[in-house]
């Protein structure tokens, strides 16, 4: 009879897990999201889509693809079946994502983007950073602070990723038109600071005293590199990308040099907004709605650091 | 399936008289099952998303490339060993396809033989170092999962391998009538694993050689072949789910497959085979991945967002298990 018990408590534990489901009201408009994995960023993030979704009115669910490509397409699925009005997705992967376009599209819901913008040719609506902006931002950055001549190494994130492909590409418009700064290294460490501390390590071994500037696509990676340089007692022009607290506390240290703020609750907003005005008729006038990438350094740190990170 | 039980139970003695039946017995015997229906009974009061075609239909494509997956580690698992380099084969094996089909305009029939055919060479070194070379099986597949996956960067570039011709598209989102095709093909390897373990030799020494090997092998059973052939298949199997994730999502992902090694232990645990080996049934972890994908899809349906999801799904997996051990000892 235990197990009895024990198999009816088990069916019990999804029923007691439904008041954590928000009540369900058909009249209200209601987004559906999948993001594809709660970094600390999309956090952030995420607190900004609720902020707005509470302030229209609109009903919110997030989902959380854990970073798999086949997951974001079962939640698609299933929030198609649930009769979300509009689906908000932060795509695992730019390519992967352009079947849920479809699936939405024969359920007759729109699907709109945030964060992560999609390799497709159909038309859809978008809220999100400027990618490539962000890596020429922080390489013309770097560039600059060696007098437009040196060596350069690039710690990338992520192999594949959207955000990786796109800063790179963006590293590389910038660093395309100095022909005297080489890249010596480039490696991904994937949005790790300790992976990231590993690699430049090994970059001071192989290359000592040639290293005079770098790029890294990410805070995190660039924190750990800069503790690989402290320990060696270097200072180098760092570049960098998200603006996170602890960057912004490093760049008033004087440790870090520059990163660039992807401001992670106004995307969260304007991704619902922007869905919000699809699923009621009135799309934003632009379909790729860019939130502006701004360079954060010593001069403009206290902005942040008075505000969002207070 | 009775027969299956007996042969499974045969390692370590059965539980119970067979024959008389007792409602006791029953529920002990298929309460997986039964939690499966709870759980769907609890779901289809709570909400009227649940219980209707279009979702049920989604279920079942959603637990395909899990389930297919699972097939081939139930079989490892039966052996006494485990198989964590699924996810990184799953991935090696799709970028080959990814590539195949768009650098080389490869007809899609050789294709989807290539790719079982990468499966199946990866998992046989894999079945040659547990067996041959008596290296655990944690281990070798542990080393496979990093070095498949180094492989698969190397291979692809590590980019995404888009786009691939729609006809290929097909394995993935097509339907025959109703029934899609991943869910097809997920059938036909269930079938195929019944047909192994229920009415093969091999079968059989599969439940032996996890069972007690000392035994088998001096019972003159090819206890290393045995293995060799456990993961091997479960490479293959590899080489299929990966064709199906490639149609699904339209394009070689490097960075795919990852931790779907997990869902295929925790599908193949909850269906009640024993990670000891010797001790377990097909059909269970078929309801162990059923299991998963309602969980997965009902708890979307309900709306709940992902950080109570995952304690939800942690309680369930435990709950399962505790369940299962209990009817062991019974």
């Amino acid at each position: 009879m235990r197990k009895l018990l024990l198999a009816g408590l088990l069916a019990l534990s999804l029923v007691l897990a439904a008041p954590l489901a928000q009540a369900q009201e058909k009249k209200e408009i209601s987004v559906g999201s999948t993001v594809y994995y709660m970094t600390e960023f999309i956090t952030l993030m995420v607190e900004g889509m609720q902020a707005e979704a509470d302030e229209l009115g609109v009903k919110l669910t997030i989902l959380d693809a854990n970073n798999d490509a086949s997951t974001q397409l079962s939640q698609v699925e299933n929030l198609i079946a649930s009769k979300s009005d509009v689906i908000l997705v932060a795509a695992v992967d730019a390519d992967a994502i352009v079947p849920a376009l479809d699936m939405a599209e024969q359920a007759n819901i729109p699907l709109t983007g945030v964060n992560m913008l999609m390799n497709t040719d159909k038309p859809y609506y978008y809220a999100g950073p400027n990618d490539v902006e962000a890596g020429e931002l922080e390489a013309q950055y770097v560039v600059d602070a060696i007098g437009g001549k040196g060596n350069v190494v690039i710690l990338e994130g992520p192999i594949g990723t959207s955000a990786q492909l796109q800063r790179l590409e963006g590293n590389m418009n910038v660093l395309k038109n100095y022909p005297d700064v080489k890249i010596l290294a480039q490696k991904p460490a994937n949005w790790n600071r300790e992976q990231a501390l590993n690699t430049m390590e090994n970059w001071l071994q192989t290359y000592p005293g040639e290293i005079n500037g770098v790029i890294s696509h990410n805070d995190e990676m660039a924190l750990g590199a800069i503790q690989a340089l402290e320990a060696k007692g270097i200072k180098l022009p760092v570049g960098s990308v998200d603006a996170i607290k602890d960057a912004c506390q490093a760049i008033k240290e004087g440790r870090l040099d520059a990163t660039v703020f992807q401001d992670a609750h106004l995307e969260g907003r304007l991704g619902v907004r922007v869905a919000y005005q699809v699923a009621t008729g009135n799309p934003p006038p632009e379909r790729i709605n860019f939130i502006k990438m701004e360079l954060i350094t010593k001069d403009n740190v206290d902005k942040l650091l008075d505000t969002i990170y207070k | 399936m009775g027969e299956a039980l007996n042969v499974s139970r045969g390692g370590r003695g059965g539980s119970g008289p067979e024959g008389s039946f007792s409602w006791k017995q029953f529920l002990l015997k298929y309460n997986i099952i039964l939690i499966l229906m709870l759980i769907c009974l609890a779901l289809s009061i709570y909400t009227n998303r649940f219980l209707n075609q279009e979702n049920l239909i989604n279920i079942t494509r959603q637990v395909s490339i899990n389930g297919i997956l699972a097939v081939g580690m139930t079989m490892v698992v039966l052996t006494g060993g485990i198989d964590l380099s699924v996810g990184s084969l799953v991935a090696l094996s799709g970028v080959v396809t990814a590539v195949l089909l768009r650098d080389h305009h490869m007809a899609i029939p050789m294709v989807v033989v290539v790719s079982v055919l990468v499966g199946l060479v990866m998992g046989s070194l894999n079945g040659y170092f547990v067996a041959y070379c008596r290296a655990a099986p944690f281990v070798v597949t542990l080393a496979m999962m990093t070095a498949a996956r180094g492989m698969t960067y190397v291979y692809s570039k590590g980019r995404p391998i888009s786009p691939l011709p729609a006809d290929f598209l097909f394995l993935g989102k097509g339907n025959l009538w109703i029934v899609p095709i991943p869910v097809i093909i997920f059938f036909l390897t269930f079938l195929l694993g019944v047909l192994i373990l229920r009415h093969l030799r091999i079968g059989r020494y599969i439940y032996a050689v996890g069972g007690n090997e000392t035994a088998a092998v001096v019972s003159g059973i090819n206890a290393k072949r045995v293995k060799l052939f456990a993961y091997c298949f479960s490479g293959l199997l590899c080489g299929l789910a990966a064709i199906i994730l490639t149609a699904r999502v339209s394009a070689g992902l490097p960075q795919a497959g990852q931790s779907y090694e997990l869902d295929a232990i925790a599908a193949t645990v909850i269906g009640g085979t024993s990670l000891a080996g010797g001790r377990g049934r097909l059909w269970g972890t078929l309801v162990g991945a059923l299991l998963l994908g309602v969980v997965n899809n009902g708890l979307d349906l309900m709306e709940i967002t992902s950080f109570y999801q995952q304690i939800v799904k942690g309680v369930i997996i435990l709950g399962a298990v505790l369940l299962d051990s209990k009817r062991h000892s019974a």
